[in-house]
Parts: C-alpha cells; structure tokens; sequence
C-alpha cells in the first residue's frame, strides 16, 4: 500500500492539467488534514494517567506508529526511535559498537566499530524506524577486526 | 521496531503540505492545519492558536475558565438600525470601530483601527444603552470573544457580530496597508474584502423586521 500511494502521488504531481493536479494535492491534504485533527483528538481523550504505556503501544504496531510518524503526533522523538532500533536483536552480534551519535536537524548519524559487513542492513533498519530522517550517515569501521584481507586504504595510509 | 511508512511514502505524503512555516498549537505544539480554532487568554486578552483537541479541552471547560474559545463564524445582524446621529454621538475618530463587552468590565469599550494598530476609546453609554434597547441582538454578543463591528466608510454599512480574532485581524490589515493622511486606495481595497469574506461566511443571527 506504501508503494501504491507513493506512485500515485508522483502521477497526480505529473499531470499536466495544472487545476486538475492542484485540486488533487488540496484533496488529499485537506483528507490528510482532516485525520490529523481526528487523531490529535483520539489521543488527547486517551486515559493517560490510567495507562502511559497505553500510547506507546499503540505507536509500536508498524500501522498505527508510521501514520503517528505522518502527522507528528508519534510520543518518541527521532533520536528515540533510532536509539530503539539500535538495539534491536537483529544487530546484536552485527558489529562490537553500534552507537548512536546525533540526529542533529533530521541528520542521523551512527558509529559502527569492527561492523560484521552490517552497513546495508543497519541504514535499513534505521530507515524503517525514522522514514522521517532526512539522512542517515553510518561512521566507522564495516569490517571485522581480524579481516583476511587488508583494505587498500589502509596499505595507503600506512605509506609514507 | 519499523513502519509501514516508508521513506518514500513520508516524503511524498509530507510534500504535498503547503511548503513555509506552518503554526502550531500554542498549548501543545502540534502542527496547525491553515484553518485553526483561536482560544481567548482571558487574563491578558492574548489570542492564542490552537489545535482542535485542546480547543474542545481548554476552550469549553467552564469551571476554571482560563480560556475561551473564540468562535470561527461572524453572525449577520439582520434588521440592525443605527442613524448617522447616533453613530455621531459615540464620538470616534473614524467610521470604523468594534465594541467588545469584558467580562471584568461592566460597560463596553470601543476599539478603533489606526495607523499604530487599534485605540481604545471611552464610550458613551447611553448612546450605547439606546443602541441595545432598539436592537435585541446586541445583547447576545458574547462577552470577551465577540464584538459589535461597524464599518461605516465610503459609504458601507456592514454591522456584524464578529469573533474578536476577526476584529484584531483587521486592524493589522489596516496598520500594514494605511499609507499616508487618509489610508490610501490599498487600505480601503482591503478593508472592503475583508468584510466582503466575513459577510459570505456568516451566519444570520436573527430575522428581526424594524418598521
């Protein structure tokens, strides 16, 4: 359905008929608008001293927490979020270190210490846990600590 | 933990907002859509944006009553008479002004547009008085959150009952189109859309028939 969505809304940003594709983009903003506003509501009149964990629940199903995410109404800000997906079990035995360093101005930037070839999969995993970052950088070393293979950056920064 | 939200479909769902600053809530940072309701401060008479969850929550609680909710619509003042003597006998400096009843005070105070931003004005009550006699509606004003506005130049006749944010609306548009002694083609431009989109959107308060 994500993928569904994304092409149609390139198709309508497409169109050549330029009132037609503009009262598109106001009808699925003013329908956008109008969940916001209901979902803002929904929340406020949850029982929050009743249940804290309540919200947060809801926020984990990848449903719910991804259109939380849209609209801004998601309880966990972006460096909570990656913070959450670092520590996911997928990444236990992946590298030595995985820290999280900033999420300065939607900028994800990560430290991999002697990573098990994980750079793929983690850029991945913190895309699925912050589809609103606007980058995501990962620092560090990618290879094993005892590699069989010397990279060729390293010969060369050995050389005089 | 991920999303059914991809990267793509955030961007792409995002985009489609309107691009520049957007408002948000000023009790809960939420994002504002362009049409938001207003709560009334009423200590200090601030009129702050808010989101439709707060203002359902702070603008309708009435036992502690720190904010009030500002209502969206003006309402049409149907049958409303007032005469150019009992306009005269307000004594306010130009033929546009709003009249707002504060819950604190016992009698209304008269808000004038200028240059500078709005002047507020003594008023004398028994014109007042009379003018609320004649007709019934003006007792249906809201106190704090509406207002009696009243525009009277280049020979207009709006009179509505109109949401106090409106009223302060349209004293900036005043303040920043005004040029020179008399306020200039522009001011008067805008002063005449303004009450032309007030007026499409308002709602008939009463059908009362003077003779």
């Amino acid at each position: 359905m994500s993928e569904q969505i994304s092409q149609l809304v390139e198709q309508v940003r497409a169109l050549p008929d330029t009132r037609a594709r503009d009262t598109a983009i106001q009808l699925a903003q003013a329908i956008l608008d109008l969940h916001s506003e209901a979902l803002a509501r929904l929340l406020a009149l949850l029982p929050f001293e009743a249940d804290s964990q309540l919200i947060e629940r809801l926020a984990d199903d990848p449903k719910i927490g991804g259109v939380l995410l849209l609209h801004d109404l998601h309880p966990l800000d972006l460096a909570a979020r990656v913070r959450k997906a670092l520590d996911s079990p997928a990444l236990r035995n992946a590298a030595e270190k995985i820290e999280m360093l900033s999420t300065e101005e939607g900028v994800v930037r990560v430290r991999v210490e002697h990573g098990h070839h994980v750079r793929a999969a983690l850029e991945q995993l913190i895309w699925e846990a912050a589809p609103d970052a606007r980058q995501v950088i990962v620092e560090g070393d990618d290879q094993p600590a005892r590699s069989e293979f010397v990279p060729i950056q390293q010969l060369l920064a050995g050389s005089p | 933990m991920s999303y059914d939200i991809s990267k793509d479909l955030y961007g792409a769902l995002r985009g489609l907002r309107p691009t520049g600053r957007r408002r948000l809530c000023e009790l809960c940072n939420l994002h504002l859509s362009e049409e938001h309701p207003h709560l009334l401060q009423v200590s200090n008479q601030e009129v702050l944006c808010a989101c439709e969850a707060c203002a359902v929550l702070f603008g309708h609680r009435s036992e502690h009553r720190r904010f009030l909710r500002i209502p969206r619509d003006a309402r049409r003042l149907v049958g409303f008479t007032m005469s150019d003597a009992e306009w005269s006998a307000l004594r306010l400096p130009i033929d546009l002004a709003f009249f707002v009843r504060r819950s604190s005070e016992d009698h209304p105070t008269a808000y004038y547009p200028s240059p500078a931003g709005y002047t507020e004005s003594l008023l004398d009550l028994e014109t007042w008085t009379d003018l609320v006699r004649r007709n019934a509606e003006l007792a249906g004003i809201a106190p704090d959150v509406e207002a009696l506005l009243v525009n009277r130049t280049h020979g207009r006749r709006d009179y509505l009952i109109a949401p106090i944010d409106q009223c302060y609306k349209l004293a900036g548009l005043i303040r920043r189109h005004w040029r020179g002694f008399s306020g200039g083609d522009q001011v008067r431009h805008e002063i005449a859309r303004f009450f032309d989109a007030l007026d499409t959107r308002a709602i008939a308060f009463k059908e009362i028939t003077h003779a």
